[in-house]
């Protein structure tokens, strides 16, 4: 209660404060005005004329009767007085009047040369330029512009351009938002994209911004980015290209290694009569690559997939904790010797939240395989917990570790580090931190030199969206 | 008596490789390389199985799927389709109505194990 009425009080002086400092401003704002008025030069010129004039009259007489008595020569001071008069008052006007001339010459001379200046710029062609009413109309506006959209001078000044006809009609909200922006903060902040119907009918892409002027006019500034649309067009064919190129390399690739695969079987299983030891091993290697290949083969079309923005999560409320378990107990059938040396810690009383499983335990399943891939020895802890706004998961192993300089690299496709090449696909983490990037989390590597590696990453509370 | 099955791949080598897969597993087992072939092929020996690739010179696996389903002394035939194509495999399978599919490059065991599943299923 007590801060509250505080919160009051203070309230209250301040709005005091406030009131007190507006009213003084407009104060000074009025003071400002008639001191403006005083010092302004008809006034000046008027105020000066009137006093030496009333001063004149006032005291040339009296000084005149004070100092000569005799009658007939005040008379003939008298006519040369008024003469004088006006020789005083007309050179005294003459200079009143030459500063000001001077001061407004020279003000005007520096119009003119901003004038040319911004002139000189509209008329340049860098960008195109129009002036616009707010009924519609464009009223004026450069070469540039009048070529852009394919138009003449007579035309223009004829008024037949009018710049919401030049608009198609899909691109109207693009204007509205321009309107609105102008209405309350009269420039837009940013240029718009947009296109113009041209006089023939044909289209060009453009960016504009535009300021108002007064409250019925403004201008606009145009550019032309047919250039950029059509390098931004060719860079989109061209991912489309790559994209299709992967997909149809995978799946050329694919049966050639069934056919091989189907074959080492064959051999190996002893289909196609005995087969010794040596050849058995020889014959194993061959089956383990080929299973490699055919992995690379997956992994090239599930990035590709990724990096075009084509796969979707499928998100569940779960516990992380299942699926950490279910990535140990897999974990532990592929190490079979070296299962007690994967640990993992979970973390109590996690909350649920939403993820895509499948994923995750994809992301899970590479981490903790490349940790049980690149150390040799030691153990491999598996922890989740609470933090860093979200459920953080971490895969700490006991091997080589990472040099500091490639603990971002090893995120990019194909970045086997160092000279430990192990087996592997090259895009294990790659796909990882796409996926967790699609879960609006953060992926990271930390390591010191020959005491392992961890790996973290965060899976936030946030909703996500699905993509 | 030896289950019959019939296999369908335009690709030589994996089609002759899958042939003795099946016979060496003790399955009477005839190739057809394309679509057309393949059906009739089908319809002259009525085999108790069909393994058959998606992308054939002609017809489509799927295709030769939906019309030996329209065909009421075939219809009962399990059929498995393979495919180096995975992304559409699996609405493939569900739109043509055939019993499976198997992704390309496959597991033998993979494939005896799904054989041996609709073959004996199916008859």
């Amino acid at each position: 209660m007590d801060s509250d009425s505080e919160d009051a009080a203070c309230f209250t002086a301040k709005q005091g404060l406030l009131n007190l400092h507006n009213e003084a401003q407009t104060a000074w704002k009025r003071m400002n005005k008639l001191s403006r008025f005083l010092k302004s030069s008809p006034f000046r010129v008027v105020a000066i004329y009137a006093t030496v004039s009333f001063l004149w009259i006032y005291f040339s007489d009296t000084l005149l009767n004070a100092l000569v008595h005799d009658p007939q020569i005040v008379t003939r001071i008298s006519v040369f007085k008024g003469f004088l008069f006006v020789l005083v008052t007309t050179i005294l006007l003459y200079f009143l009047i030459r500063r000001d001339v001077l001061k407004m010459l020279q003000r005007d001379n520096a119009l003119r040369e901003s004038e040319t200046r911004l002139r000189r710029f509209y008329e340049s062609g860098m960008v195109g330029a129009a002036y616009w009413n707010t009924r519609g109309a464009i009223t004026d506006a450069n070469n540039k512009f009048l070529e852009m959209i394919g138009y003449t001078r007579e035309e223009l000044t004829a008024g037949k351009i009018e710049w919401n006809k030049l608009t198609p009609p899909e691109y109207r909200l693009v204007d509205e938002e321009c309107v609105k922006e102008l209405r309350t903060m009269g420039v837009n902040q940013n240029p718009s994209e947009k296109e113009y119907i041209r006089k023939d009918g044909t289209r060009i892409p453009i960016a504009f911004a535009c300021a108002m002027l007064d409250e019925e006019n403004g201008i606009g500034i145009i550019l032309d980015i047919t250039d950029r649309k059509k390098t931004e067009e060719a860079l989109a064919a061209l991912a489309v290209a790559k994209s299709k190129f992967a997909s149809t390399i995978s799946h050329e690739l694919r049966s050639p290694l069934a056919a091989i695969k189907e074959a080492t079987n064959l051999v190996l299983d002893g289909s196609m009569g005995p087969v010794n030891d040596g050849q058995k091993d020889v014959l194993g290697t061959a089956k383990d690559n080929i299973d490699r290949l055919g992995r690379l083969i997956n992994n090239v079309l599930v990035y590709q997939k990724m990096e075009t923005g084509k796969f979707s999560l499928v998100l569940n409320e779960d516990d992380i904790n299942d699926v950490v378990r279910e990535v140990h107990k897999n974990a532990m059938l592929l190490a079979g010797g070296r299962s007690a040396d994967l640990v993992i810690e979970l973390g109590a009383d996690l909350p649920k939240i939403k993820f895509d499983k499948d994923r995750i335990f994809q992301v899970l399943t590479n981490l903790s395989t490349n940790a049980m891939k690149y150390s040799e020895s030691g153990a491999i802890v598996i922890q989740t917990q609470l933090g860093n706004g979200g459920i953080h998961i971490s895969v700490r192993d006991s091997g080589p570790g990472i040099k500091t300089e490639y603990l971002e690299k090893i995120f990019e496709p194909f970045s086997q580090v160092g000279d430990h090449h192990k087996e592997g696909t090259g895009l294990g983490l790659a796909i990882s931190k796409e996926i967790v990037l699609a879960h609006h989390g953060r992926i990271w590597a930390e390591s010191e030199a020959r005491k392992g590696s961890a790996f973290h990453f965060i899976l936030p509370f946030e909703e996500i969206g699905s993509k | 008596m030896k289950k019959k099955i019939l296999v369908v791949d335009d690709e030589a080598s994996l089609l002759k490789l899958t042939l003795l897969r099946l016979e060496v597993s003790g399955y009477e087992a005839f190739g057809a390389a394309d679509g057309k072939a393949g059906l009739e092929l089908a319809r002259q020996k009525i085999p108790d199985l069909i393994i058959l690739d998606v992308i054939l010179p002609g017809m489509y696996g799927d295709e030769v799927t939906k019309t030996l389903k329209k065909d009421v002394s075939l219809k009962q035939i399990p059929i498995i389709l393979i495919s180096a194509e995975v992304e559409t495999l699996e609405a493939r399978t569900r739109e043509s109505g055939a019993d499976c599919y198997l992704r390309k490059p496959f597991e033998t065991k993979e494939l005896l194990g799904m054989v041996e599943k609709h073959i004996s299923s199916g008859s």
